[in-house]
């Protein structure tokens, strides 16, 4: 099997073939279904799909009028985004089985414009973690070399676009949980500025720093899917009330010389595939008619020590809910607070319990000061780095991460994970949009591995970035690159991989451990 | 011996918080944590907070604490006026245990004898 031809269609492209009748929304569904039962057990990139629910979706979209803007287009949520009537497990053992009442924001802006809302993807327990390692249910293989991992948090969504499951996913970044991911498996993965989308119905990690944000092949599709998502909502108080723009028309219009910053001085051991392919990144933004000038943001390299007590303190505070009283698996205990605790340390993998006992002890009483009031106020010294370099350049340009996407357990040491988090950590505690978009697919050992470069701009200029990664997917040719993509059965083969569950049943999950922590 | 030192002396000490302080934080967490839980926590979160200790160094006088990134836009809050909500019994259908209309718990309140 080619694997090109099992590739989805851009989410453009369907949707024009849905909307001129070309094709069917049911014809395209269809397809999907039998891409992911024939592949998933490969990937493991979704935990979960209800073929009659998707299939349903499509019928209406083919009977109403087409005239929505992701008219017949499959769109994959990570598995924290409620979906009503479908399970929604954040990819914990403790919120096995638990379906979701109502529908999230962005579920409900996609159904609106006439997305097929399909499928749960596999993330790392409560979108904490840098490689979906921390999934309680099984790993996610990333679909350019099958030993490794496909980053995190939002891992199954990046592996099911690149791997042309599906055109359009959406995952959450808190830290970097999009465009990490998305820099490791080769797809545009953006992380849009604080309160562009609304969060209603995303389950809360650390409410100060999460968004949600789009899965795609190419920045037009990104852009696409952003214009959907984006937008005031009043049930998320953070929501911004500034007018959404037409961010795929910004990529076709904007082609006028931007200054951008290229940021140097932060402390990160970068692997030389990543020097090279900034470089080559650079090039092309400079043939476009960029011009470049170096900026520094000093409290970058309190980054991570911000983050990790910030994110921490609102995890431990955010994931109290998680009592065993109204949603969930319950193991009673002795005492409400022993069922708590019982409840807890039974449902909660090690990674969760690592963060909330970090945020308790950096929220303790004669600790607070020290942890989080400290780390508030280097957060603001960040803010104010940004404003300053936002005051020289139109955007920052720097690697998505330090490395191409490392091997299934090897990374095993907690701190080592957060420290590769430095350059995506900075725009996630300013509240800045930023993107990642392939810069290159490296030769390594003997594969290829794609490397992300980062975009970051002054707060709602998505539209701008969107225009840069546009030029540099267009630049670099990186769309016959990303056909590329390794054949998945010959790979499993080669490698003597088994399958990690096929289409996985919410029931067969449910036993699996859901329902017996 | 690694250059003319003994493997203790070359070996950095890892460093590990108390035991009981790690039990402590586990109980206001409401996390039941295994003996093998809390050792390793020991270490994790002696590396941790160790790294964090960084920020010991930066001068924040006279700077103010950034809670939420957008400082410019004002909160805003709803109006408040009823709305559709949740149904109760569809509120109340994922609870482990339920009873009368609302969520079961165990008894909290102990009658004076």
């Amino acid at each position: 099997m080619n694997a090109a031809s099992t590739q989805a269609m851009s989410a453009v492209g369907v949707r024009d073939a849905v909307v001129s009748g070309r094709r069917s929304a049911q014809s395209v569904v269809e397809e999907t279904l039998s891409r992911l039962s024939s592949l998933n057990g490969i990937y493991g990139a979704l935990l979960g799909w209800d073929r009659e629910v998707a299939l349903a979706q499509a019928a209406a979209v083919d009977r109403g009028p087409k005239t929505g803007r992701l008219c017949g287009v499959p769109v994959l949520m990570k598995d924290n985004i409620c979906v009503r009537g479908q399970e929604v497990s954040c990819g914990s053992r403790l919120l096995a089985g638990w379906r979701s009442p109502y529908d999230a924001h962005v579920v409900e802006r996609l159904r609106a414009e006439g997305a097929i809302v399909l499928g749960r993807a596999n993330m790392d327990e409560f979108a904490m973690g840098s490689s979906n390692e921390n999934s309680a249910y099984h790993v996610v293989r990333n679909p350019w070399d099958l030993t490794r991992v496909p980053g995190g948090s939002s891992g199954g969504s990046a592996a099911a676009v690149a791997a042309g499951l599906v055109p359009l996913a959406l995952g959450s970044d808190t830290g970097g949980s999009v465009r990490q991911p998305g820099a490791f498996c080769g797809v545009t993965a953006v992380k849009p500025t604080y309160g562009r989308v609304s969060r209603y119905g995303l389950v809360a990690f650390a409410s100060s720093l999460d968004q949600i944000g789009p899965f795609a092949a190419s920045p037009a599709d990104a852009a696409l899917a952003l214009e959907v998502l984006a937008g005031h909502d009043g049930r998320d108080a953070t929501s911004r009330r500034a007018p959404v723009p037409r961010y795929g028309g910004e990529i076709a219009s904007s082609q006028q010389p931007l200054t951008i910053g290229r940021l140097v001085g932060l402390p990160a051991a970068l692997d030389p595939a990543v020097v090279s392919g900034l470089q080559e990144a650079e090039r092309v933004l400079a043939e476009a008619g960029h011009r470049f000038v170096d900026i520094q943001l000093p409290c970058a390299e309190h980054a991570v020590a911000i983050y990790y007590i910030v994110a921490s303190a609102e995890a431990s505070s955010n994931l109290s809910r998680f009592d065993g009283v109204r949603y969930g698996v319950c193991v009673e205990g002795e005492s409400l607070v022993d069922t708590y605790a019982q409840t807890r340390g039974q449902g909660f993998g090690a990674e969760v319990k690592r963060r909330i006992m970090l945020g308790t002890f950096a929220l303790a009483s004669g600790y607070y000061d020290a942890y989080y009031a400290k780390a508030q106020k280097v957060r603001t010294l960040l803010c104010q780095d940004f404003a300053r370099a936002f005051s020289q350049c139109d955007a920052i340009l720097s690697p998505t991460t330090p490395t191409p996407a490392f091997r299934l357990g090897e990374v095993a040491d907690p701190l080592s994970m957060y420290l590769a988090d430095i350059f995506t950590l900075p725009a996630s505690l300013a509240g800045l949009p930023a993107l990642s978009v392939p810069c290159a697919f490296a030769d390594w050992e003997g594969v290829k591995l794609p490397l992300g470069a980062q975009l970051i701009g002054p707060s709602l200029t998505e539209g701008r970035l969107f225009a840069l990664a546009d030029t540099l997917y267009r630049g670099l040719d990186i769309a016959s690159q990303q056909l590329q993509l390794p054949d998945p059965v010959e790979a499993t083969a080669r490698l003597g991989l088994k399958p990690l569950g096929g289409e996985w049943s919410d029931a067969r999950i449910a036993e699996k451990g859901g329902a017996h922590v | 011996m690694v250059d003319g030192k003994s493997m203790s002396e070359a070996e950095p000490q890892i460093e590990r918080l108390a035991a009981d302080q790690v039990r402590a934080i586990a109980r206001l967490a409401r996390l039941a944590c295994t003996d093998l839980e809390i050792e390793r926590l020991r270490t994790d979160l002696a590396a941790i907070l160790k790294y964090i200790d960084r920020l010991e160094g930066v001068d924040v006088s006279g700077v103010t604490d950034t809670m939420h990134p957008d400082r410019q836009e004002a909160q805003s809050f709803r109006n408040d006026v009823p709305g559709l909500h949740l149904p109760r019994e569809e509120a109340l259908a994922a609870a482990p245990r339920a009873d009368a209309g609302a969520f079961a718990v165990q008894k909290v309140m102990e009658t004076s004898p």
